[in-house]
């Protein structure tokens, strides 16, 4: 359910190879092996503003102290790596960095602002690491990919392929206390570069010669070879449309099937129509409810009504009766569907 | 009631300010295929200029049925619009004019970009790795194939090299196939003919048939005419016969001779015959044609003749004589000879 595009790994994506490689290995030396120097690696604004550390500004925002904001920042990491194969390395080194150095100067405002508004210091508690251009990808993540829907929930709700890396961010944005400033100067950074805000983006950029030159050092060790599983020439060019059109068609059928079972429920149930429409977790603890009631006879649900012409065509088949029920039931009472859903499992 | 309301809209209406920022509105979902194609189309244009291959306009799967349908190389160009090397390889390499006369003349060209719905639906499909990126297709073991695969920056004149060589290796396959279409069309030529002769001699058939079964049906309508008349025929004798037996029930008794008030007839039948019978005289002359009738050798249809004077007795009823006279009313004495004319034949 991830924004699958292009192979799987990180073919033609070195960047984001080493980003995912060097802060993580970093980070599990710094947590496993060698405790006493995490000291060096603590995001620490106050330090930077009274003392003139400025070399906290980076090292204290490249490797993440956390293991755990380390997996979802790698999560994501490696999920944006299709922003490099759509920018070209050297355009997405340059939002990198640019929304890399943009952050450090909103980290510094927001941390004043909340200071100035709500007396809360907190520029000795900022999460470390390299998380402010991850949030900033997060704004050509919402618009340039464009949303196709994968599934759909009873009602107005559906499930994107953008879904779960949404989820991953929120995940990571709830990690811990102060994160969100970070997060905050990251969107805002990505905005900021995104939208030519003050001609940043030629600013703050990597020259070509520079791109070349790391290209031409670095890439031989970051870059992956070709994964020769996926067959790239002789591969149908309409094979993943029609897969996808047809697990399309059978979440629209397990959606109608679900419908109907729902409609049946509710018309046992008589009235709280809208409680069951807008709060389905209420509508389960209801249901239990009720089933330890006086009616204790219909505690399991009266199972979807099956023809049994169809059935008796599918055991026809080959198929037996029970997975033949269990396929009508899934398919809502259509034939074609259920005898598609028993060939491919 | 009042609490339990109150909490109800309250709920419903956090609810649906927060749907308000989940769902946007129903009608951005709606995909327009070639509305994004064109977009594309147009940007292009603004951007890079005129000079460029002739797109496809419509859909991919537009695209793949037409190269299926004529059996031509099917170029598929996604634009990365973000990507660091689009403006320099749309510049130099696709608006070259080499280029460009090549991919004008032996292939369909279909473009969009990825960040419209229908480019990033291809896109999942081609599974590309990076920009800009070029796939070759074309109709392969009766599958739309993708041949060739152009990833990253190339200049003009590799481009070229690297489509002919392309289109050259698997030439053979379009080849085989349009020979294969050929054959496959002569092979239901062939059919439509064989079907067409067999079709006009299965009606020659049916036409021979169905005169055959005219005339079988004529010849035995005659037969049945023909009974029919027999029928009739015989039909018409029984009634006839029931009719004089009818008619000599109700003839009157015979008086006796030395009745003083009867008279003695003697009929001349056509065929020479003599049958006498005496009358009475107040008897009318109906009596008479109904004795004549009854009798076997009588005709169907006769009159009675009378001699000094002759004259022709009135014995039916008639205009003259709604009213057959009496024997003595005709003029009959005690001994007559009356003459039976027949008339059947007239």
């Amino acid at each position: 359910m991830f924004t699958s595009t292009g192979s799987s790994g990180l073919y033609k994506a070195p960047l984001s190879k080493s980003l995912l490689l060097v802060p993580s290995t970093l980070s599990l030396l710094l947590t496993l092996l060698l405790p006493h120097c995490q000291k060096f690696f603590v995001y620490d604004l106050h330090a930077v503003k009274n003392d003139f550390q400025i070399w906290r500004l980076i090292c204290g925002r490249i490797i993440c102290l956390d293991l755990k904001d380390a997996f979802c920042s790698g999560l994501l990491i490696y999920n944006f790596r299709i922003f490099e194969r759509r920018f070209g390395s050297r355009k997405f080194a340059s939002f990198l960095l640019g929304s890399w150095v943009l952050s450090a100067l909103f980290d510094f405002i927001l941390v004043e602002a909340v200071q100035y508004l709500l007396g809360v210091t907190v520029a000795s508690n900022l999460p470390s690491g390299f998380l402010a251009p991850v949030f900033a990808l997060f704004v050509p993540f919402h618009c340039s990919i464009p949303r196709v829907q994968v599934a759909q929930i009873l009602g107005p709700l559906s499930i994107t392929n953008k879904t779960l890396i949404y989820i991953l961010g929120l995940q990571l944005f709830t990690s811990g206390s102060y994160i969100w400033i970070v997060a905050m100067s990251g969107l805002i950074s990505g905005m900021c570069y995104d939208r030519r805000v003050l001609q940043v983006h030629q600013v703050l950029c990597i020259p070509s010669r520079l791109a070349q030159f790391f290209s031409w050092a670095l890439e031989p060790i970051f870059s992956s070879s070709e994964p020769t599983s996926e067959a790239r020439v002789g591969m149908g060019a309409t094979v993943d449309i029609q897969r996808q059109q047809r697990m399309e068609q059978l979440d629209r059928q397990l959606m109608l099937s679900q419908f109907a079972q729902v409609r049946r429920q509710r018309q046992q149930q008589g009235g709280m129509i809208n409680w069951n429409r807008l709060f389905p977790p209420l509508r389960q603890r209801r249901n239990i409810n009720y089933q330890e009631g006086p009616r204790s006879e219909q505690r399991a649900p009266p199972p979807l009504e099956v023809s049994e012409e169809q059935v008796a065509r599918l055991m026809e088949m080959g198929f037996s009766r029970g997975d033949a029920l269990e396929a009508l039931r899934a398919s809502n009472n259509d034939l074609n569907v259920a005898t598609n859903f028993l060939l491919q499992h | 009631m009042l609490p339990f309301r109150f909490t109800y809209y309250t709920i419903l209406d956090i609810f649906r300010f927060a749907l308000r920022f989940i769902r946007p509105d129903p009608r951005s979902r709606v995909t327009d295929p070639v509305g994004d194609i064109v977009s594309f189309m147009h940007s292009f244009e603004e951007k890079y200029g005129r000079a460029h291959p002739v797109f496809y306009q419509g859909t991919y799967s537009q695209a793949l049925s037409d190269a299926k349908r004529e059996l031509r190389f099917l170029l598929v160009y996604l634009h990365g619009d973000d990507h660091q090397d689009s403006d320099e390889f749309c510049r130099n390499a696709l608006c070259a004019p080499e280029v460009i006369s090549l991919i004008n003349s032996r292939m369909l060209f279909w473009a969009c970009s990825t960040n419209k719905p229908e480019g990033y639906r291809v896109s999942q499909a081609l599974r590309e790795n990076t920009y800009p990126f070029l796939a070759m297709i074309m109709l392969k073991d009766r599958r739309m194939t993708v041949v060739g695969r152009l990833e990253g920056l190339i200049q003009p004149d590799d481009l070229i090299n690297q489509l002919t060589f392309i289109m050259d290796a698997n030439q053979t396959y379009l080849v085989s196939e349009r020979l294969e279409r050929e054959e496959r069309n002569q092979t239901q030529v062939l059919r439509q003919q064989q079907d067409e002769a067999y079709l006009a001699s299965l009606r020659a058939d049916q036409e021979k048939e169905r005169k055959k079964r005219e005339e079988r049906e004529r010849k035995r309508r005659k037969e049945e005419e023909v009974q029919q008349q027999k029928l009739a025929e015989e039909r018409r004798r029984q009634n006839l016969q029931e009719e004089k037996e009818r008619k000599l029930e109700c003839l009157p008794p015979e008086p006796s001779p030395d009745d003083p008030d009867s008279v003695k007839i003697i009929f001349k039948l056509p065929n020479d015959s003599r049958v006498e019978r005496r009358f009475h005289f107040s008897q009318s002359l109906t009596v008479i044609h109904d004795f004549l009738f009854s009798l076997k050798e009588s005709p169907e249809k006769f009159q009675i003749e009378a001699n000094f004077p002759r004259r022709v007795l009135p014995c039916v009823p008639s205009e003259e004589w709604p009213n057959p006279p009496t024997l003595q009313e005709a003029g009959l004495s005690h001994t007559e000879v009356l003459f039976v004319q027949d008339l059947t034949d007239e």
